[in-house]
């Protein structure tokens, strides 16, 4: 799955919140958003497929934290796709005014 | 830490008549002198909307919404690319027309793969 498909979803959005706050358990997540543990798991792996989270084992403890180098990609997105706007309202406006 | 999903949005005022400004949004001969390819639009719902720039995957669409002389949204994608929804949205002001630019990430549900056993 990549970046844009991992945060097309409204809860995967909210959990990446969380994790950037600090290192969090899919257990700890799951005290804060009303679906399964098993649900959780399911996101984790779609953020974690995606490069947008690490996992760091503790013993039996699975942590999850934040990439925040993949968000980079969101941010090139959005810098390509505002700059191709900005050339084409350009254009437009030189030639109607 | 800032909402992630990917919105681009860009307002420009122009002195023109909206009618001649969205004959420049919907005329795909007009709007290929400044989108900056070759593109072609059906303005209709459901119509055909087309990119092709030199050197760069060629953009395919369909007009989702159209409100005639006010607002036009379609949704596109490059072969390879993930679809984006633009909306352009005109607006008449004292002294000729504002319009509005939005393109925007589409949500889309993500389909878990679960392994099946015989």
């Amino acid at each position: 799955m990549d970046v844009f498909a991992a945060l097309s979803d409204p809860t995967r959005r909210e959990m990446l919140r969380h994790i950037a706050d600090g290192p969090t358990t899919a257990t700890e997540l799951a005290r804060l958003f009303p679906i399964t543990r098993q649900a959780v798991s399911k996101h984790l792996a779609a953020l974690d497929g995606a490069g947008l989270v690490e996992r760091i084992s503790s013993g039996r403890e699975v942590r999850y934290s934040l990439r925040s180098e993949r968000l980079d990609d969101v941010m090139g997105w959005v810098a390509e796709v505002g700059g191709e706007w900005d050339q084409r309202l350009a254009r437009l406006k030189k030639r109607l005014g | 830490m800032q909402d992630p999903l990917p919105k681009v949005e860009r307002t420009v005022h122009l002195r023109v008549s909206s009618a001649d400004l969205w004959q420049h949004l919907v005329d795909g001969e007009l709007a290929s002198l400044w989108v900056g390819g070759t593109m072609t639009i059906d303005p209709r719902l459901n119509g055909r909307v087309t990119l092709k720039t030199e050197g760069a995957p060629a953009i395919f669409g369909t007009v989702e919404e159209i409100a005639t002389g006010q607002s036009i949204t379609w949704t596109w994608r490059t072969a390879e690319g993930e679809p984006t929804q633009v909306t352009l949205r005109l607006e008449e002001v004292d002294d000729g027309c504002q319009l509005t630019v939005t393109e925007e990430m589409l949500q889309y549900e993500i389909v878990f793969v679960h392994p099946t056993f015989a």
